[in-house]
């Protein structure tokens, strides 16, 4: 009896002791999860909550991540707000977002001036990394490097001599465009013209009409995959057969759908595909997946389950060397080499941007196959 | 007790007024009558003519009957039924057909719909059985122009199609409001011919007018409405010998 | 690319601003009020056409026009009655009118997301899809229906203004409706019929445009350029609508493989801005 009590109170004791020395670090995520573009807040989410469950089992010892989630509307103006509040009121010692590229360099403003880690899964647009702000990092590659790889792909692995470019004319399709267009010149791939059309636009017969009449070797579109789709319908339409690469625009359903069977054929490079990494990190992370819910991973929610495990990485590298804080955080995400992920080796940059293999895919029989992967 | 009371028109007491209306008060705005307390009465088969300046109240009298503005105080029946609370389409089934001042016909449809539209309020079937006959019969004028947009049409013209159109609702009582303004004086003849035409047929008409001496020509009776208020009230016959109304209205 | 084709899908998309102009004309004569809400409607009502594909999958396409189209109107009915008739009754100004229609645009907009999502939808009909021959030319099997109900709803609608009851006291109290009204015309019935009416051939333009593109929450977007064909055409005249819808389709089409296709979306105003400045009131438009 006496020997029972005592066996409760060191117990107690113990639990005690070891709670006080386990800690909760307070993380947040911000992105869009209503709205037109909640697919790319949503689902990052997902991948980084299924990440969080894997780690909060252990991988950080004893200590667990708690994950607070806000909703940016994919509005700049919300996203910084959003930021904001979990500095202040929750303490997050690292931000996870955003997934949109405004909504990133609002909250980035926000981080940098708390000095609080920021990492973003998704966000692409090259700008958010040019000053070089040592509080942000994305394992996303930047636009600039989306474009020169398919620019080298489209030379190396197939060959081609020209391509005509369609850019939708805003902040999203021209930086992709220029890049694309420079990288073409300096390996002597020929640019058979460049149509910049209007966001609001649906009807683009005398824009392809246009583009057939030059005869390229490929057609690259840098755009939504609204517009991707209509393309590829009235190219099949107006009878019109040149190779399409569509971007990201692959990767979505909605784009298949509104394509239908001209979708079939058309290229395009993903942040992830499911499947093309070989990897035991890759191949354990879609298994774990298709467990769960019965279908492959997005690659959005690749990437949301990624840029989880390189914070949690550089969280048990700082533990390790003395203690987790902002400042050291911030470090091991920058100290980030060949990570082991579920989308491929991740290494982390001086200026925050990431090398990461980038699918190339094609679609055949209506499904998203590998082409080539891009290293 | 007013002065008017014992004019002799309205000691034929036993007589049943098809239009009665007594003390009524109307308002644009709340608070500010624009008719304080106005009575007056049309008996079947009689041409009444309401006499005024502008501003007196006459056009907001009208609308009040035709349902267009609300009534504040008093009463209105027709035929013994109060017409106070119905909507214009309520009053126009009842048998009231307003020939508006201004004229107001559709322009942008031809005669034929204008006249037409005379007849909403009985629509039955659409097209051939438009009774178009006898109001083309009193204006031959609208038979030759029938598909022409009326909007086209001459001021005079414009006004024989309100009045036509007015007809075509087959009423019981005919409001006539202004119907010479803005007309050359051949016109104005042939409008009060017109009226005559249309008073000697049995039709009940209650008119405004400020054309007083061709009205008071035609009228059985007059009232004279100044600031809202009825002043005077009499047999045609002896307000059109009056010193007073012939200096202030009548411009003798 | 042959001139000929580009034709007829100018043609076709010609049709759908010329269906939704003639909805903006119809408000502007019975309400003298713009319906910024018009391409909105038009977008409720191509959702309204997928619900109906979703839940009856059997039905043919060309049954699902008139049944979204009778939704639709329901709701541009409730809509009148409810949010513009209290407004005009309480006299607001034009620009009052003007952006409550902006904001019930924007409700309705918001309204389509919350319920049929965020994404763009696809009818899941092969008429998506599917291309019939005209010549020796390849176009999408819906051309041919589009131009068909066009040419039925403007022939029904001249019927009914000119040969029924309704129709004439529609047009009678757009002329004028306080003398309409004392003829018999109801009218916060009539603006609101005439409302709904415009709802339901927006709908009808936005089931027949579903095919060729895609619904989604902004389709609403195309409502200003047919609010530049209607403007074009002579704002409220119904032939000016359907002259102007077919002007803009066809000129963005042409214009934009024979001048520059990276302006093809400027050229329906730059050729709204021309005709306007030849003749002011527009090409069906009375001088001065």
């Amino acid at each position: 009896m006496v020997l029972a009590r005592i066996g409760i109170f060191a117990t107690l004791l113990l639990s005690f002791a070891s709670s006080a020395m386990a800690k909760d670090f307070p993380v947040g995520f911000f992105g869009p999860l209503s709205g037109p573009a909640a697919a790319y807040g949503s689902e990052s989410l997902a991948g980084a909550q299924l990440a969080l469950e894997e780690i909060n089992a252990g991988y950080l010892g004893s200590d667990k991540i708690k994950l607070i989630p806000a909703d940016d509307t994919a509005s700049p103006g919300v996203a910084a707000q959003a930021v904001q509040r979990m500095i202040d009121i929750d303490d997050v010692v690292a931000v996870v977002g955003g997934s949109t590229s405004a909504g990133t360099a609002a909250a980035i403003e926000v981080t940098k001036e708390a000095k609080v880690p920021q990492l973003s899964p998704l966000a692409v647009d090259s700008a958010l990394t040019l000053a070089n702000n040592p509080w942000f990092a994305r394992i996303a590659q930047s636009s600039t490097t989306w474009a020169e790889r398919t620019a080298e792909w489209l030379k190396k692995d197939k060959g081609a001599k020209s391509v005509y470019l369609l850019v939708r004319n805003d902040n999203f399709g021209i930086p992709l465009a220029d890049a694309f267009e420079k990288k073409a010149k300096e390996i002597g791939l020929e640019l058979k013209g460049k149509i910049a059309y209007e966001p609001t636009s649906r009807e683009f017969r005398p824009t392809l009409a246009t583009v057939a009449s030059a005869k390229p070797d490929y057609i690259v579109l840098w755009g939504y995959y609204t517009e991707a789709g209509l393309m590829a319908k009235q190219m099949a339409e107006m009878q019109i057969k040149f190779p399409f690469y569509v971007g990201s625009a692959i990767g979505i359903d909605q784009y298949r759908e509104i394509a239908g069977p001209s979708a079939e054929g058309t290229y395009g490079l993903l942040y992830y595909l499911a499947g093309s990494i070989e990897t035991d990190a890759g191949k354990k992370f879609v298994q774990k997946w298709n467990e769960r819910y019965h279908r492959t991973p997005t690659q959005y929610e690749g990437m949301g389950y990624d840029a989880m495990y390189v914070l949690a990485d550089a969280m048990k590298r700082a533990a390790a060397k003395g203690g987790i804080s902002k400042q050291t955080i911030r470090d091991e995400i920058f100290n980030t080499k060949a990570f082991q992920g579920a989308t491929g080796p991740i290494t982390i940059l001086s200026n925050g941007d990431a090398q990461r293999p980038l699918p190339m895919a094609e679609l055949v029989d209506g499904k998203v196959k590998l082409d080539t992967l891009l290293k | 007790m007013n002065a008017s009371h014992l004019s002799p028109a309205s000691i034929t007491i036993d007589e049943p007024k098809l239009l009665a209306v007594s003390g009524i008060r109307v308002s644009y705005v709340a608070g500010v009558d624009v008719l304080h307390g106005v009575s007056l009465d049309v008996s079947a088969g009689e041409v009444v003519c309401l006499l005024g300046r502008n501003g007196a109240g006459k056009t907001t009298l009208i609308n009040a009957l035709c349902g267009l503005l609300p009534v504040n105080a008093g009463q209105v029946t027709f035929d013994g039924k109060s017409l106070l609370g119905l909507k214009p389409s309520g009053i126009v089934a009842a048998g009231i057909a307003v020939v508006p001042e201004g004229r107001r016909v559709f322009s942008n449809l031809t005669v034929a719909e204008n006249l037409a539209m005379g007849a909403y309020s009985r629509r039955t079937g659409f097209g051939p059985s438009w009774h178009f006959e006898r109001v083309y019969d009193l204006f031959p004028r609208l038979a030759e122009r029938r598909d022409q947009l009326a909007g086209t049409l001459s001021g005079g013209e414009q006004q024989m199609v309100a009045m036509a159109r007015a007809m075509m609702a087959q009423p019981r009582l005919l409001l006539l409001d202004e119907p010479s303004m803005g007309l050359a004086p051949l016109l104005i003849e042939l409008i009060f011919d017109t009226i005559n035409r249309f008073a000697k047929e049995g039709m009940t008409i209650l008119l405004v007018e400020q054309n007083a001496a061709a009205a008071l020509d035609v009228a059985d009776r007059a009232y004279v409405l100044e600031r809202g208020s009825i002043v005077r009230s009499g047999l045609a016959a002896s307000l059109e010998s009056d010193p007073e109304i012939q200096r202030s209205y009548l411009g003798v | 690319m042959n001139l000929s084709l580009q034709l007829l899908s100018g043609l076709a998309v010609g049709c759908i601003y010329s269906l939704v102009a003639v909805g903006f004309s119809m408000v502007y004569r019975a309400m003298g009020l713009v319906n910024f809400a018009q391409g909105d409607l038009m977008m409720v009502g191509a959702f309204v056409g997928y619900s109906i594909i979703i839940s009856a999958p059997a039905l043919p396409f060309w049954l699902v026009v008139p049944f979204a189209a009778a939704l639709t109107a329901s709701l541009g009915y409730v809509i009148a009655q409810s949010a513009l008739w209290p407004a005009i009754q309480r006299g607001a100004s034009q620009t009052y009118l003007v952006l409550l229609t902006l904001g019930i645009g924007i409700v309705l907009s918001n309204g389509a997301r919350l319920i049929w999502g965020a994404n763009p939808r696809v009818y899941p009909i092969p008429l998506t899809h599917e291309t019939i021959r005209v010549g020796q030319y390849p176009v999408p099997a819906v051309y041919p229906l589009i131009g068909l109900t066009m040419v039925v709803l403007i022939v029904g609608l001249h019927l009914l203004f000119t040969r029924t009851w309704l129709g004439l006291a529609l047009r009678a109290a757009a002329d004028d409706a306080q003398t309409a009204s004392i003829m018999g015309v109801n009218r916060r019935f009539a603006s609101a019929a005439s409302f709904a009416l415009a709802s339901g051939i927006g709908a009808a333009a936005g089931v027949l445009y579903a095919p060729i593109t895609f619904v989604s929450a902004d389709m609403g977007m195309l409502g200003i350029k047919a609010f530049a064909a209607a403007v074009l055409g002579s704002l409220g005249s119904i032939p000016g609508s359907v002259i102007g819808g077919l002007v803009i389709g066809i000129g963005e089409t042409l214009g934009g493989q024979l001048v520059s296709s990276e302006y093809q979306d400027s050229l329906a105003f730059l050729l709204m801005i021309g005709i306007l400045l030849v003749k002011p009131t527009g090409l069906m438009g009375k001088r001065g």
